[in-house]
């Protein structure tokens, strides 16, 4: 089935259409998530709000291009909101802090995954967000650097140069990670 | 190998297993969002017009909403959605400008005699902007039960009451200072609101409904939110719509459950409750222990840094942070903020004047193990203000003694 058929069928409140359109693009967007802000868990709350926003606006929704782009781009905007609103969240108390613990990756979480996604959270981390958005957007989605631009409203040189800086980072942790 | 070669590498390379209750969960709520688009979309007013053309349909369905209305006069409390229920509780959990609850949970204890474990129970209550009263209504400690402690913020006065011990003892918070993380700057204390926001914070998962429950002799309806690990349930008063109780569960039984009950929601605050004068029969005292302002305001800088570097240690397994830039790499402050806290209060450009060193948790006393201590300058003599592992902070006279600790 294609990805309008896909919509049309959940535009008509089909939840099998649903289930089958979360299965086809939840790896790619978990792991876009994980690579844009380091954590599972925080990479779940993004994919769980962007796919609930992203279905109760189905009804005005047309597609025109990829799904998949599409849904990588609203997943990359949700990261950046979650981001701001998680920024200094810090500031408060160690009853918070016991919880932020508890917010670790559960031996549940870590077995479902594989080392290379707690490499890859764990490096991406390391970056500023606008790095990691340019590295996983150009790398993990395929979008062009004139696509990216278009989409984070930022001049093309810019994101090539967020890009490289990124990637030459990237690969000095990565390169450290395999070392150590 | 092309430079972005690996990265794409590790990405291919990346895989997540298939998890059914993260599927169940979001596609819950997707499918509640579905629906009430699906609600939105039917063509009503072509119903209305059929219904209209027909006068005996129209007696019919004035009958029957006459019969609704008063089923909603009567019972409107589940035919308001449950997720739509949970999100205006918590709304007015926002709105709150009065607010008052009794936290309770499990907590740990210990001291030379006894240790083990009770349940900790304390009442909050603030009214915005600045009053603030809190009672220890539990304590393993028999002095301490009872003890109120009423924080004014307007008059910078702290009255703390033992009913105990029936004393009471005045402290100034004209010098309490605090740090703002995001740009490290000192600031006065002010009414914290934590609590309050805390509940807020409480996202919204799938929620489930139980209907009417009786609780303490009053009818609540009861709802249940699932978000991730953790279970919140809501017990919400149908006339008000507000929340009486909220209690939080874990699924995966590491944290103990908290309760917050006899929430109450700007209701009517008697004034004599945050009251700074003291009971006739108690035995009252000012307070004189504070320290120089600028020793407090040297003291907020250092416990402030101390709460991060525990943040730090409880994320990565215990493990101290090398240097203060780690907090910086983690993201707990920025590098500006952590320059700006380690300044001289009176002078940001002076350079750092707060050193850090990596404690040995090995210690034994962790009240002697120090993390992060005023570097000696210039107006030092009445002492530098250290900070230890186990979260307290003193002024250190002796420089024999900050020898002890350093070694």
């Amino acid at each position: 089935m294609n990805d309008h058929d896909m919509i049309e069928r959940c535009k008509k409140g089909d939840c099998e259409a649903l289930g089958e359109l979360y299965d086809e693009y939840r790896e790619h967007l978990l792991i876009l998530a994980i690579a844009l802000l380091g954590r599972m868990d925080e990479a779940e709350d993004v994919l769980h709000d962007m796919f609930v926003n992203f279905v109760g606006r189905l009804r005005a929704f047309r597609l025109t291009g990829s799904l998949k782009g599409y849904l990588s781009i609203c997943v990359a905007n949700q990261a950046r909101n979650h981001r701001k609103r998680a920024a200094y969240r810090v500031a408060v108390d160690l009853d918070e802090a016991k919880e932020m613990v508890s917010g670790k990756a559960s031996p549940a979480q870590v077995a479902i995954s594989n080392e290379y996604v707690q490499l890859l959270g764990k490096a991406m981390s390391r970056l500023p967000l606008e790095q990691r958005e340019a590295v996983a957007l150009h790398l993990h989605c395929d979008m062009s650097f004139k696509e990216i631009a278009r989409h984070i409203k930022s001049p093309v040189s810019t994101v090539k140069s967020r890009y490289r800086y990124g990637t030459t980072k990237l690969r000095s942790i990565l390169n450290k990670e395999v070392a150590s | 190998m092309r430079p972005a070669e690996e990265i794409e590498t590790v990405f291919e390379k990346a895989q997540i297993q298939p998890d059914s209750d993260q599927k169940q969960r979001i596609l819950g709520d997707a499918a509640d969002a579905l629906q009430k688009q699906q609600i939105l979309i039917q063509p009503r007013h072509s119903i209305w017009r059929q219904i209209m053309k027909n006068k005996l349909s129209w007696f019919s369905v004035a009958a029957a909403t006459v019969l609704v209305i008063i089923g909603l006069m009567q019972w409107h409390e589940p035919i308001v959605a449950a997720s739509t229920a949970y999100a205006a509780a918590v709304e007015t959990l926002k709105q709150a400008r009065t607010f008052s609850c009794i936290e309770s949970f499990t907590a740990g204890y210990q001291d030379e005699e006894k240790e083990g474990t009770y349940l900790l129970k304390q009442q909050f209550l603030f009214k915005e902007p600045d009053l603030k009263r809190h009672v220890t209504l539990t304590s393993p400690w028999p002095r301490y039960v009872g003890e109120v402690s009423i924080s004014n913020f307007a008059k910078r006065q702290r009255l703390v009451l033992r009913p105990a011990e029936k004393t009471a003892r005045l402290y100034s918070i004209e010098t309490d200072y605090t740090i703002d993380n995001r740009t490290g700057q000192l600031k006065l204390t002010q009414l914290s609101t934590d609590l309050r926001d805390r509940l807020l914070k409480l996202t919204q998962g799938t929620v489930k409904d139980f209907g009417r429950v009786d609780l303490d002799g009053q009818k609540l309806r009861k709802l249940e939110s699932y978000k991730g690990e953790r279970v919140t349930s809501m017990w919400i008063d149908p006339r008000t719509g507000y929340p009486v109780q909220i209690e939080h569960r874990w699924t995966h039984g590491r944290r103990k459950p908290v309760l917050y009950s006899s929430i109450q929601i700007d209701t009517p605050v008697d004034e004599q409750l945050f009251s700074l004068d003291p009971p006739e029969d108690y035995r009252f005292t000012m307070d004189q222990s504070a320290w120089p302002e600028e020793k407090e305001k040297m003291g907020a800088k250092i416990m402030h840094l101390i709460k991060l570097i525990l943040y730090y240690a409880n994320k990565h397994d215990d493990q101290y942070p090398e240097t203060l830039k780690d907090l910086v790499d983690s993201e707990y402050i920025t590098d500006e903020a952590l320059k700006v806290v380690l300044a001289r209060p009176d002078d940001l450009h002076a350079g750092p004047v707060i050193q850090y060193r990596k404690p040995n948790t090995e210690a034994k006393e962790w009240g002697k193990e120090l993390v992060l201590y005023e570097i000696y300058q210039e107006g030092s003599a009445g002492g530098i203000v250290a900070g230890f592992l186990d979260g307290h902070s003193e002024i250190v006279d002796d420089p024999n003694r900050l020898g002890e600790f350093l070694q």
